[in-house]
Formats: C-alpha cells, sequence, structure tokens
C-alpha cells in the first residue's frame, strides 16, 4: 500500500508539474512568444487597384486592362530540366530546347517569368500540368494588362504607361492619379512558408478601382483623320504631320492625329535608337510651335476689320509681285494690281497684308495675335503644351509690321491655331480647346464633369466673322489658293499656309523645307468642324499648304461631315 | 482451453464507468484536435474527398479504439492470469508475440523508417502498426501474470526478481532501440510494478543503475539524442535545428492565451509546429482552447489517476490491483511526460499524449488498456460487502 501511494504520488506530482509549467509559461512568457507568433502569422498582401479605362466621346474602350495570366518558373526547384521544359514548352508553344537553357541558366534563381499574357487555355493546362505533377516548379499569376483596343490610334493623346503601370505620356500621364486608382490591402493570416489560411477571416481594405477618362474624341473620326494624314505624311517622307479636328462651337477635339505613329506598347522599340523613338513619341499638336505662315492672315485681316480699319470688300493697291518696305523686299507668287482684302486672303498677298500691316501698327497687331490667344498655352489637359512665341512688344521693330501679319516672327502650335480658327467658324468666340469631357469614378460615379464648353473671350463680331467667312474664306477654296480641298455637297471655306522654317545650324530659313498648312471649316453656312492639316518638312518641291495639306484636309472633312451629317444627297438632276 | 470456473470470476460490480468516460471524453478531444491540426491552407470549408482521404481516419480509430475498450471492460481481466502452471497461455502467448512483432521492425522490407527511426510494421492499405504501442500493454499483463506466479519470492533473484527483470527488460530494451521514450517509459512501469510488488531495495538501486547504463547506450546509439539533449541544456536553443520544435511548441501555446484562439482557429499548426497532430498535439490544445484547456486536459489524467489508485486500493484481486497500477502508470506517465515535453520541462522525445494524439495504434491498445484498467474495478467489493474482506 505504501509503495503503490509513493508511485501514485509520483505520477500525480509529474502531472501536477507539467500543468504548472503551463502555468508558468503563460505568465512569464506569454506575451512576449504571443506577439512573436502574430508577427510571423500576418501578412499584408497588396490587391491591386485595375488602372481605369481612357474611353471615346461616344463610350467606346480605347485603352483598358485586363487581368491576363502570367506563367512564372522557379527554376531551383526543377529536378528533370529537360522532363519539364518539354511539357511547359508544348503548352507555350516555344522551343524546347531554348527553354531548357534558359531554365538551365537561371537554376540558382527562385523566379523566372517564363510568358506573360499566355492564353487562358494555356494557363489552365499549366495549372493542371501542376497539380498532375504536384510541383512548385512552375506557376500562374494574374498580371493586370494595359490593352489598347485600337492599336496604334491616337496613341499620342492616349499615351502609355511604364513597367510600374505609370502614365508616363499623354492622358495617361495627365491623368494617372486618377486612373491609376488606390490599391487595396489585405492582412491575412499565413501559414510558415507565407500562403494565406482561407479558413480565417482576413482584414480587408479593398482596392478602389481607377477612375476612367472620357475623351471628346470621336475614334471614326480619329480613324479617318490618322489614315489621310498618315498616307501624306508617308508619301512624302514628312517629318511629321499633325491633322486636329475641332468642334468650333465647343472647342471639343474630335480627333486629334500625329504621323508618324507608335505603338503604346511598345513606345521605345528595341531597334529604334532611343533618340529616334523619343522624337516619334511627342504629340506635335501640342508640343511642337511652328511659324504659322499665310494661315495666320485671316486673324490679322478679320480682326482689322472688326476694328474698324478697313473693310473686307476695301481695295488695297498691290502692285506686286514685289514690294519693299524700308529696303525689305516682300514677294507675291502672283503679279497684282489691285486687290479687295478678301482676294488678299484668297490669293494670300503678302503685299496685301503688309500694306495692311502699316495701316494697323505693331501696338494693334500684337493686340490682335493675344486676343486670339496666341502666346500663351490654350489650356487643353495634355502634358507637354507649348506656348509658343510671341515676342513681347517692346522687341517688335519695323520689320514686324510686315512680318506678324504674314505668320512670321512668332510661333503657334497646331492647337493654338485651330482653336484661333474656331472663332472663325462659330461667331467670333474663342473657345478653350478641351480634350477630356469627363472622368468617371469606377463604381460610374462623377468626377468630372467637363463638358460644357469655356468661352474665352468675343474676339469679332459675328457680322464680320461671317463676312470674312463668306468672302475670304470660301474664295480662298472656291478660286484661290485652297482650290484642292473643293468638295462636292459641302461649301468648305479654308486658308493655305506655306510656313518658313529655322535653319538652326546657318540661321535664316530653310530653303527648300517649309510646313504646309491647310486650316478649314466646312460647311459654310453653318460650321460644323475645324479641320488643321500641316505638313512639317515634306520631302517635295511641291510643298505648299494648298498643294499638300488642302488634299487631305478635304478628305478628312469629307468623312467627317458624312459621319455626323449623313451623306449627301446628290445634286438634283445631275447622274454620274 | 482452460474455461474459468465461474464463481472465480464472480464479480462484486461492473467495470468501471468513470474510466471508460474520462478516456472516452480524451478520444473524443483528440478526434477534434486531430482533425483541426489537419488542417491545410488550401483546402474548402467542406471538403468530402479530403475527409474520406485522412481527417476522418482519426476519427475510425477513436471508434475503433473506444468499442475495444468497451469491449475489454466487459471481460474480467482475470483472464490473463498465470497462477497455476499451464494457466499462462493468454499472457504467455501475448509476450512472445510482442517480442515477434517487435523484433520484426529490424527486419528488412516489414519495418517503416520515419525520420530516422523505424517504429512502425507496414500494413495492406496504407496503414501501419506500431509493436510499441501493443508492447505497452503486453508488458504490463506479463509482468502481472508472472508477478501474481505464486511460486515467484520476488526476494530471490533468479526465481523472483531477476525473472521478471529480464523478461520484462526485454520488451523495454527491444522497444527502446528504436524508440527511446517508451523504452525509458516502459522501463519506469517495468520497475515501478516491480516496487509495489514488494521488490528488494538493493535490487532496484542495481536495477537502476543498470537502466541508466543501458540508456546511456541507447543514447549514444542514435546521435540526435543526444542532440536534443544538449538543446534542452543550452542557454540558447539552437532556433534553427533541434530547438525550432520547442520554440514553436511554446510559441502555439502562448499565443492561445488563457483561454485560447478558439478551436479550428488555431494558426500554429498551418506549416510552424511540427509533428502538431501527434507528440505536439497538446500544444494544438492550448493553442485552440487555451491554458485551461490544457489544464482541463491534464485534470481528466489526474482523475483517472485518482480513480486509478481508488481501485488499486480497493481491489481484492492482487492481479487486478497490479494491472491497475501498471495501465494507469502507463497512461498517466505517459501523458505526465508529454505535457513536459511539449512545455519545455523535460528534453525533447517523441512521447505522443495518450487517447489524443493521432496514431492508430495508440488509441486501440491504450483503449484495450483502459478497457482492462475498467474491468479491474469490477473485483471491487461493493460497500456493503466492504466488511467480508
Amino acid at each position: 500500500m505504501i509503495r503503490a501511494a509513493v508511485v501514485f504520488v509520483a505520477l500525480g506530482a509529474a502531472l501536477l508539474a507539467g500543468a504548472r509549467h503551463l502555468v508558468e509559461l503563460e505568465l512569464a512568457d506569454g506575451p512576449r512568444l504571443r506577439a512573436r507568433a502574430r508577427d510571423q502569422e500576418r501578412k499584408t498582401f497588396v490587391l491591386p487597384a485595375v488602372r481605369g479605362s481612357i474611353l471615346d466621346a461616344r463610350g467606346r474602350q480605347l485603352v483598358s486592362t485586363s487581368r491576363q495570366p502570367c506563367v512564372f518558373a522557379d527554376p531551383s526547384l526543377i529536378t528533370n530540366f529537360a522532363f519539364e521544359a518539354a511539357a511547359i514548352a508544348e503548352i507555350l508553344e516555344v522551343d524546347p530546347r531554348w527553354l531548357e537553357s534558359e531554365l538551365l541558366r537561371r537554376r540558382e534563381t527562385r523566379y523566372w517569368v517564363i510568358a506573360r499574357q499566355v492564353r487562358e487555355d494555356q494557363a489552365e493546362a499549366v495549372r493542371d500540368l501542376v497539380r498532375h505533377r504536384r510541383t512548385r516548379a512552375f506557376g500562374i499569376k494574374m498580371e493586370n494588362w494595359r490593352h489598347y483596343s485600337y492599336g496604334r490610334l491616337a496613341s499620342h493623346v492616349l499615351g502609355f504607361v511604364g513597367f510600374e503601370r505609370t502614365g508616363l505620356a499623354g492622358i495617361e500621364q495627365r491623368f494617372d492619379d486618377l486612373l491609376r486608382g488606390r490599391d487595396g490591402r489585405r492582412r491575412s493570416m499565413v501559414d510558415a512558408r507565407s500562403r494565406r489560411i482561407r479558413q480565417l477571416t482576413d482584414e480587408t481594405e479593398p482596392a478602389v478601382d481607377g477612375a476612367s477618362v472620357i475623351l471628346t474624341l470621336d475614334a471614326t473620326i480619329q480613324q479617318s483623320a490618322e489614315a489621310h494624314l498618315g498616307a501624306c505624311v508617308s508619301e512624302f517622307s514628312a517629318a511629321w504631320g499633325v491633322a486636329i479636328v475641332m468642334d468650333p462651337w465647343s472647342g471639343e477635339v474630335l480627333a486629334c492625329a500625329v504621323a508618324p505613329s507608335y505603338d503604346p506598347l511598345d513606345p521605345s522599340p528595341d531597334r529604334m535608337d532611343e533618340d529616334v523613338a523619343a522624337q516619334l513619341r511627342i504629340n506635335h499638336a501640342v508640343a511642337s510651335a511652328v511659324e504659322p505662315g499665310s494661315i495666320f492672315k485671316p486673324f490679322i485681316a478679320s480682326a482689322a476689320v472688326d476694328g474698324g480699319l478697313i473693310t473686307i470688300d476695301e481695295e488695297l493697291e498691290i502692285d506686286g509681285p514685289v514690294r519693299s518696305w524700308r529696303g525689305r523686299r516682300i514677294h507675291d507668287f502672283k503679279r497684282h494690281e489691285w486687290l479687295p482684302l478678301w482676294g488678299v486672303l484668297a490669293q494670300s498677298s503678302n503685299i496685301g497684308m503688309g500694306i495692311l500691316g502699316d495701316r494697323v501698327g505693331n501696338e494693334r497687331l500684337y493686340e490682335y495675335v493675344r486676343r486670339f490667344g496666341f502666346g500663351e498655352p490654350t489650356g487643353v489637359r495634355l502634358p507637354g503644351e507649348a506656348w509658343g512665341t510671341v515676342r513681347p512688344l517692346e522687341l517688335w521693330d519695323d520689320y514686324s509690321t510686315q512680318s506678324i501679319p504674314i505668320g512670321q516672327e512668332m510661333a503657334a502650335t497646331p492647337l493654338q491655331v485651330i482653336a484661333a480658327f474656331s472663332a472663325l467658324c462659330n461667331d467670333g468666340i474663342l473657345y478653350r480647346p478641351r480634350i477630356v469631357r469627363g472622368v468617371l469614378g469606377a463604381d460610374g460615379e462623377t468626377l468630372e464633369d467637363c463638358s460644357r464648353p469655356i468661352p474665352i473671350r468675343r474676339v469679332l463680331e459675328p457680322e464680320v466673322v461671317r463676312a470674312v467667312r463668306e468672302q475670304g474664306l470660301r474664295a480662298v477654296v472656291e478660286e484661290g489658293t485652297g482650290r484642292r480641298a473643293q468638295l462636292d455637297g459641302w461649301q468648305v471655306f479654308g486658308k493655305t499656309g506655306t510656313g518658313q522654317i529655322d535653319d538652326r545650324v546657318n540661321g535664316g530659313y530653310l530653303e527648300d523645307l517649309h510646313t504646309a498648312s491647310f486650316v478649314c471649316g466646312a460647311p459654310l453656312e453653318n460650321p460644323r468642324i475645324s479641320v488643321l492639316v500641316s505638313i512639317y518638312k515634306a520631302q517635295t518641291e511641291e510643298d505648299g499648304g494648298g498643294k499638300l495639306a488642302a488634299p487631305v484636309a478635304k478628305l478628312i472633312v469629307a468623312d467627317t461631315l458624312a459621319y455626323l451629317e449623313g451623306p449627301v444627297p446628290p445634286r438634283d438632276g445631275v447622274e454620274d | 482451453m482452460d474455461v474459468r470456473p465461474l464463481e472465480s470470476l464472480e464479480t462484486h460490480r461492473g467495470f468501471d464507468r468513470l474510466v471508460v468516460l474520462l478516456a472516452g471524453l480524451l478520444m473524443v478531444l483528440g478526434t477534434v484536435m486531430v482533425y483541426s491540426a489537419t488542417a491545410t491552407v488550401d483546402q474548402r470549408a467542406f471538403d468530402l474527398q479530403d475527409i474520406l482521404g485522412g481527417r476522418i481516419r482519426q476519427a475510425v480509430f477513436a471508434v475503433l479504439g473506444f468499442l475495444v475498450m468497451v469491449f475489454a471492460a466487459q471481460i474480467d481481466c482475470r483472464i490473463w492470469r498465470w497462477e497455476k502452471p499451464g494457466d499462462g497461455w493468454w499472457a504467455g502467448s501475448l509476450y512472445v508475440a510482442a517480442v515477434v512483432l517487435l523484433v520484426a521492425l529490424f527486419l528488412p522490407g516489414i519495418g517503416e523508417e520515419r525520420m530516422g527511426a523505424t517504429r512502425s510494421l507496414r500494413l495492406p492499405g496504407g496503414l501501419s502498426f506500431q509493436p510499441g504501442e501493443f508492447a505497452k500493454v503486453a508488458l504490463v499483463i506479463w509482468t502481472a501474470a508472472v508477478l501474481c506466479q505464486p511460486w515467484r519470492d520476488m526476494r530471490r533473484v533468479v526465481r523472483g526478481y531477476g525473472y521478471v527483470l529480464v523478461t520484462g527488460g526485454l520488451l523495454v530494451g527491444l522497444v527502446g532501440v528504436e524508440d527511446f521514450g517508451t523504452g525509458a517509459l516502459l522501463g519506469v512501469v517495468l520497475v515501478g510494478m516491480l516496487f509495489v510488488s514488494g521488490a528488494v531495495w538493493w535490487h532496484l538501486l542495481l536495477t537502476g543503475f543498470a537502466g541508466a547504463a543501458v540508456g546511456g547506450f541507447l543514447i549514444w546509439l542514435k546521435p540526435y539524442r543526444f542532440q536534443r539533449l544538449m538543446t534542452w541544456f543550452s542557454d540558447q536553443p539552437d532556433v534553427e535545428g533541434a530547438g525550432y520544435q520547442i520554440l514553436q511548441s511554446q510559441m502555439a501555446i502562448a499565443s492561445g492565451g488563457w483561454w485560447g484562439r478558439g478551436l479550428g482557429a488555431g494558426v500554429r499548426k498551418y506549416g510552424y509546429l511540427p509533428q502538431d497532430n501527434n507528440d505536439f498535439i497538446f500544444a494544438i490544445v492550448c493553442e485552440e482552447i487555451g491554458v485551461i484547456g490544457g489544464l482541463a486536459v491534464v485534470t481528466m489524467f489526474l482523475l483517472l489517476l485518482m480513480r486509478g489508485w481508488w481501485i488499486a486500493t480497493r481491489s481484492g484481486s492482487p492481479f487486478c490491483r497490479l494491472i491497475a497500477v501498471g495501465v494507469t502508470m502507463t497512461i498517466c506517465l505517459q501523458a505526465a511526460f508529454n505535457v513536459a515535453v511539449v512545455t519545455n520541462l523535460v528534453p525533447t522525445k517523441g512521447i505522443s499524449l495518450p487517447f489524443v494524439s493521432a496514431g492508430g495504434s495508440g488509441v486501440l491498445f491504450l483503449g484495450l488498456a483502459a478497457g482492462m484498467l475498467a474491468s479491474t474495478a469490477r473485483t471491487v467489493p461493493l460497500p456493503a460487502e466492504t466488511a467480508d474482506e
């Protein structure tokens, strides 16, 4: 009995010792060990926000983000390289020997992406393989990828994103904050290998997906503009060309084409020199200010009419083709004796504009130039907008009096020109050009509504506008330098221009390279669109605005009006 | 076979329901905890495939173990007695079977090696069998049977003490080669039973020295044992290697706090704590139902111990007293040792928590042992009859 008691008491003491130690452990080390355990168990995962879309004015998705499977490998876990590579290569349709050697080369590494953006069936096949072979050497990860539905369309406006999914150009850059959204976070309990334990609850702060930007662009008009502009630029090997279509009554940019285009998915192609690629990515519509040349004449002429210094019908004594001002010789292409002001525009007479310059004087010229918005950015919401060049009045001299009226001694971006010209297409109001209509949040709520026109100022009285348009600018197309823009069914009005280009090396102007421009509106009675086409440094003798740019503008006008207004009714009695 | 006369099997009362209840509760806890501890990160909430494929196994074994326990409790355990020459069929064949099974471990192709130790025999159907668990029951029965033989004189060496020590020691040694912890446990049980049956002090002392020598030899046999011992003695445990497990065990206990994270809500079982469903299940118990839950488990073993004491001191049969002592020792010593290992009171040894840890052999043979303990209670006279004895 005593011996049995000893045994049982000893056993009881052993059990109690364990229990006591358990309590001591909790009392002494509990909080410290608990904190340490909590540290190990929790991990924060980032829930990436989906970048917002960019839509055109009609809601077409120009840019969107989609989740695409990506196949990665952990080469350090591969045992039989030839065998594994063959299986994966067959699914991914790549060369098994290539894959094997690439994997072997990285046998010390833990992570290598084999292929991105694979098809869903390929991803599923890889998942099956992984499950079947119980391997962790391969896996599928979902990645967000930017998708440009129309390829290169409007690439200069849309821009592109970098590797870190950051907008680096265009709308992608300007609206990056809104498009990007906010990444969410999930604090999960994880196992010893940092894998999330699904059974246990997470603390989740959901991602806020990016907002969508709605542009004023219309993909159809944009396509037409890019097609016609691109054909001309490549045919004449021009450095670049810009075509802008605007709604003159609102300032909305309906199309903004820059040629040559680039691929937003590959903005710096390997085979291309980075300087060349960077040149290619410049949005010349807003970033390049050039001397406008003769397309500038209507602004000075109409402002002079508006100021009562001249009427549209007043005859000026040209006595060309050359006239000299204080030793400076101004040339016309053709010889004219007398021209009314509308004729000066129609024939693009430099001498006529020179005479007008004398009558207006520098101070008023400067005021006209600024009134049309030149010399300051338009405020369109695109990155990298140039101000253009309008020198301060103090620096103007006698030379300026004849230079400014013919669009020299200053520089303007294509967007500034089309914005100013739109005032001649509506009833004389300068509107701020807009390319963004609004921003919608991820849930469809309106974050920004910029669909309203923003009038800056009235630059001309309506009757002046009508007079300049119906006499001067119509004559340009009907009988003047812009005859190649004539269109069946629609009365086009406009102005040609052949701008000189600074010779950066030798000073003065380049001999044989010009900026061929045509700015126009249509239809005459109630203009629906204004269009600017500028072709920079075309490699051809025939590089005048009327020869090069007007035909392109005509095609764009025809397409756009057909699209907006419907087909032109055939004229009575005429059969083709 | 000789069927015992009815009057010798005459009982004063039925089997002990408290023992069955306590062991049954522990089995239920084991089923739940093993189910919880075998959870994996990528499983779905309810996956029939997953459950039938393994996680439900412990429940099946627990049910079988419970049935074995109830069955054993129904049978008078005195059938194992060897009090007359020629009586020894049951106990003798049990002993021989245990020796044969333990020897079979060393035969190539039959033994199954896991983590450097061969402790189980491969069975068809993906099952395995641990002779060590069987040896626990066999040792208790054999020792009790031999000690109760009237011709044994415990004061004599060859015919008495030595015979029991050597025959029992053979089992202990065979177990100890591959499973030091269980071997040591069985050695203590053997010595304990010898001690209770009146062994001479200096015999026991000598046995103690011999046991220490054998133990030292067995530690020398497997280097990892020495390493674990060193880990335990070290002030700054090696967190990467052998000390990792014990640190993780303590973190699991601590992360449950007093009241635990809730059943199934533990995290340390997801790859942090090795051996989380068998040797270290007590840590998971503490994590999920708290230190309070752990204390409750210890309390259940204490109750079992007290019930064993109650039977051992009141039973009218010397054989049953020894069985009660042996079984209670086996279960409670194992439990005490396991709790001590998990809380880092003693060096890490592969000892499972009775009835709770995963493993079929363990729950079946401990169920058998608990059934025998419950059965011995029938030899405890009812209060009215106590006066007669």
